[in-house]
C-alpha cells in the first residue's frame, strides 16, 4: 500500500468512526410479501404509485402574518350525513412527492375550497381539527435545515375555513414555539379551538430514548399551560411507529376538554413461536390531576391485545390489537372505536387468496371487555397483498365513523409492476354507520392523502 | 391452526433485522463518507435495508444479503448525489457541512482528505472507498459497483491521483 492509499484508509476511518449510532430499523416501514403493512411508513418516501396526480386545483400562494387572535371557534357546524362538512387534508405532491400541499375541501359535495402548498422548502407535517368542523390548525417545517438535525424547526398554523366568503380559507401563523429538533408523536385541537397538545421526544435527532412530553400551549398566545413527561416509549403509538396520519389520531380532547386519551400500543416477539404478542391500552388524562408524570396523572380505561404468526400472518381472534392503528376514545369519553383484523385460515403460499375480515369495533367505557361491531367487510386476498384498515374519525358517541380498507399492492410494487395501482389496490373509504360502510366519494385524491382531519 | 410444528424458514424479518444490527453501522459510516450528512446517509441505508425486506420473496439468490445491501446503499449515494447536484426539491440543495463530531475529532488533515474524496466523481469515490474504506479487492469492488476489474482500476488509480492534486492545491 502506497502512503496516498495508507493516508486514504486513515482518514476515511477516522472520519467515519464519528458517526457512533444509527436509529433503528423500522420495517413496519415496509410492505413486505407475507407480512402485513402494519403502519403507514413515516412519509418521507412514497412508491411511484403514490407519486403526486395531475392537480387541476388552483394553488394559493400563503401570506403569513403574526396576527392576534381574538376570534374562538363556535358551536358545532352541521354535520353533512352525520359527518363534518369540512376536512382538511395533506397530499403528497410538488417534486418527489414532498411537499404535502394542504387540501381544503368539502365532504358533502366534494368541491375543493383551497390548496395550500408550504412555502418553497418545507412540507405540511400535521394537521388537526377542532369541533367546529371549521378550524384547524396545521404544522410545517423544512425538509432539513442543518446536517444532523432529522426534525428542524417547526412553525404551526392556524387554518380558518369561512365558506361563502370573500376569503374561503384563511392561513395564519400561530406563535405556539417551534419544538426545535423534536419528534411530533401527536397532535390534538381542542373541541373549542382553544389549546393545542402536542405529544412529543424532545431532542429526537441526539436522543431518541429521551422521555415522551406532553405540552398543553395556548392556541391564542402560544403560552405553555401544562406538561407531563414519561419513560414509557409506547405512549401516542410509539415513535417507532408514528407517521404522518397517525399523528392526527394518537391524542383526542374528551368530556368538553377537561381531559385527553391517547392510546399506548407494544410489541413483543416471541422468536420460538413465531409470534408477535400486540398490546393496546387507551389512557385518560384528566386535566385537573395533579403531577407531570403522564403515566402516573392518567389511568388505563381500556386495553386489548392481538397475536400475529410473524411467518403466516395468522391471527385467530378479531382484535384490534392486529392492525396497530391507534384506537381513539369519542369526544363524550363514553365509547372506544377501533379498527380491528382477523385471519384465522392463512394459506401455505404467498400468492393464495384467503379471507380476512377487517371490522371497526367499539367498547363502552362502561364495560370495557365487550366489544361490538360496528361494520365488517371480508376481503379474499393472498397474504404477499394483504388487506390493511384504517380509523380516521369518530363522532362524539362513536354512531358514526369514518375509516378506510385496502388491499396492499406489496408484490405488484416490489416485483416492479405497474407504477399505477389497479382498481383493486386503491383505498376505499367509507362512512361506518348503522352497521353498514358505505362508501365515500367525494374526497378526491383519495389515493394520495396521508394524513386528513375533520 | 398450529403453526409450530412445521420446519418454517427464517423469517425475512429475522435475518433483515440481524444483519442490520452487525452491518447498519459500517454502512452509515460508508454512506457518511459518501455523502457528507448523517441523516440522508441513515435514510440510504434504511431504504436499502426496507428494499432487501421488500423483495426478500422476489430474490432468486438470498445467500449474500449484504452484497445486495451494500450495493443498494452504494446506489442510493449515486442517486442522493444526483439529486444534490440538481438541487431537486431543496433537499440538497447546498452540500452539507461537516458535523461537529468530525470537527472535533478528526485532525485538520484528515478532513481536508475527505472533503477531497467528496470532490471527486462519484464513480472514483466509490472506487476508493469500496477498496481503502472496505479494504476491497478490486474483484469484490468491481462486483460491487458492478463494472469491470479493469473500470475500478483507473478510477482508484485517478481518483488518487486527483487527491494529490486537490490537497496540493489548497495548501
Amino acid at each position: 500500500m502506497t502512503p496516498a492509499e495508507r493516508v486514504v484508509r486513515a482518514a476515511t476511518r477516522a472520519y467515519g468512526e464519528t458517526v457512533t449510532e444509527v436509529r433503528p430499523l423500522d420495517l413496519t416501514a415496509a410492505a413486505k410479501p407475507g407480512e402485513r403493512h402494519v403502519r403507514p411508513r413515516r412519509r418521507r418516501r412514497f412508491p411511484a404509485w403514490m407519486a403526486p396526480v395531475a392537480a387541476a386545483a388552483a394553488v394559493i400562494a400563503l401570506a403569513i402574518s403574526l396576527v392576534t387572535l381574538r376570534t374562538t371557534p363556535s358551536r358545532p357546524a352541521p354535520a353533512a350525513g352525520g359527518v363534518p362538512r369540512y376536512y382538511a387534508a395533506l397530499t403528497p405532491q410538488g417534486p418527489q412527492g414532498f411537499q404535502n400541499p394542504l387540501v381544503v375541501g368539502d365532504t358533502l359535495t366534494g368541491a375543493r375550497l383551497a390548496t395550500l402548498t408550504p412555502a418553497r422548502g418545507n412540507w405540511f407535517t400535521a394537521v388537526t381539527a377542532a369541533a367546529d368542523d371549521r378550524t384547524f390548525v396545521v404544522a410545517a417545517q423544512p425538509f432539513y435545515d442543518a446536517p444532523d438535525k432529522r426534525f428542524p424547526a417547526r412553525t404551526w398554523y392556524l387554518l380558518r375555513v369561512a365558506p361563502g366568503t370573500s376569503s374561503q380559507v384563511r392561513l395564519t401563523r400561530l406563535p405556539i414555539p417551534d419544538l426545535k429538533g423534536d419528534d411530533v408523536l401527536a397532535v390534538a385541537l381542542s373541541g373549542s379551538g382553544q389549546q393545542l397538545a402536542v405529544g412529543f421526544i424532545p431532542n429526537y435527532a441526539t436522543s431518541p430514548k429521551s422521555p415522551v412530553q406532553l405540552r398543553i400551549y395556548s392556541v391564542t398566545t402560544g403560552k405553555l399551560e401544562r406538561a407531563w413527561s414519561t419513560s414509557d416509549q409506547t405512549v401516542f403509538g410509539g415513535p417507532g411507529r408514528a407517521s404522518t396520519g397517525s399523528v392526527t389520531t394518537a391524542l383526542k380532547w374528551v368530556d368538553d376538554d377537561r381531559a385527553l386519551a391517547f392510546p399506548t400500543i407494544s410489541t413483543a416477539s416471541n422468536p420460538r413461536k413465531h409470534e408477535d404478542v400486540t398490546h393496546e391500552t387507551m389512557r385518560l388524562l384528566d386535566m385537573s390531576a395533579d403531577g407531570s408524570d403522564l403515566i402516573a396523572a392518567s389511568r388505563v380505561i381500556w386495553s386489548t391485545q392481538g397475536v400475529l404468526n410473524q411467518v403466516t400472518d395468522y391471527a385467530g381472534q378479531l382484535s384490534c390489537a392486529n392492525t396497530f392503528i391507534n384506537p381513539m376514545l369519542t369526544a363524550d369519553g363514553k365509547t372506544i372505536v377501533c379498527a380491528a383484523l382477523e385471519f384465522p385460515n392463512p394459506p401455505r403460499t404467498l400468492t393464495a387468496p384467503g379471507r380476512w375480515t377487517l371490522a371497526w369495533l367499539a367498547y363502552s367505557t362502561s364495560d370495557p371487555t365487550v366489544a361490538r361491531t360496528l361494520a365488517q367487510v371480508s376481503v379474499d386476498a393472498s397474504r404477499g397483498n394483504s388487506p390493511s384498515i384504517d380509523l380516521l374519525w369518530a363522532d362524539s358517541s362513536g354512531g358514526t365513523l369514518i375509516g378506510t380498507w385496502s388491499i396492499e399492492a406489496a408484490i405488484a410494487v416490489a416485483r416492479g409492476g405497474s407504477p399505477n395501482p389497479p382498481a383493486a389496490y386503491r383505498p376505499h373509504w367509507g362512512v361506518i354507520a348503522d352497521g353498514k360502510f358505505r362508501q365515500l366519494t367525494t374526497v378526491p385524491d383519495m389515493n394520495y392523502i396521508v394524513s386528513i382531519a375533520w | 391452526m398450529d403453526t409450530a410444528n412445521t420446519e418454517l424458514p427464517l423469517p425475512a424479518t429475522h435475518v433483515v433485522t440481524a444483519l442490520y444490527a452487525e452491518h447498519a453501522l459500517g454502512l452509515v459510516r460508508l454512506a457518511v463518507i459518501m455523502l457528507g450528512d448523517q441523516a440522508a446517509a441513515e435514510d440510504v441505508v434504511q431504504d436499502a435495508f426496507l428494499g432487501l425486506y421488500r423483495r426478500w420473496d422476489s430474490l432468486t439468490d438470498t445467500s449474500h444479503p449484504l452484497a445486495y445491501v451494500r450495493a443498494s446503499v452504494m446506489n442510493g449515494c449515486r442517486s442522493a448525489l444526483r439529486r444534490r447536484s440538481r438541487g431537486a426539491a431543496g433537499l440538497f440543495t447546498e452540500p452539507p457541512a461537516e458535523s461537529a463530531e468530525a470537527r472535533a475529532l478528526v485532525s485538520e488533515e484528515y478532513r481536508a482528505v475527505v472533503a477531497a474524496i467528496r470532490r471527486l466523481p462519484t464513480r472514483q469515490r466509490e472506487a476508493l472507498l469500496l477498496r481503502y474504506y472496505l479494504d476491497m479487492t478490486e474483484g469484490q469492488a468491481a462486483d460491487a459497483m458492478r463494472v469491470s476489474r479493469g473500470t475500478v482500476k483507473s478510477a482508484t488509480s485517478r481518483a488518487l491521483a486527483a487527491i494529490g492534486r486537490i490537497l496540493k492545491e489548497e495548501s
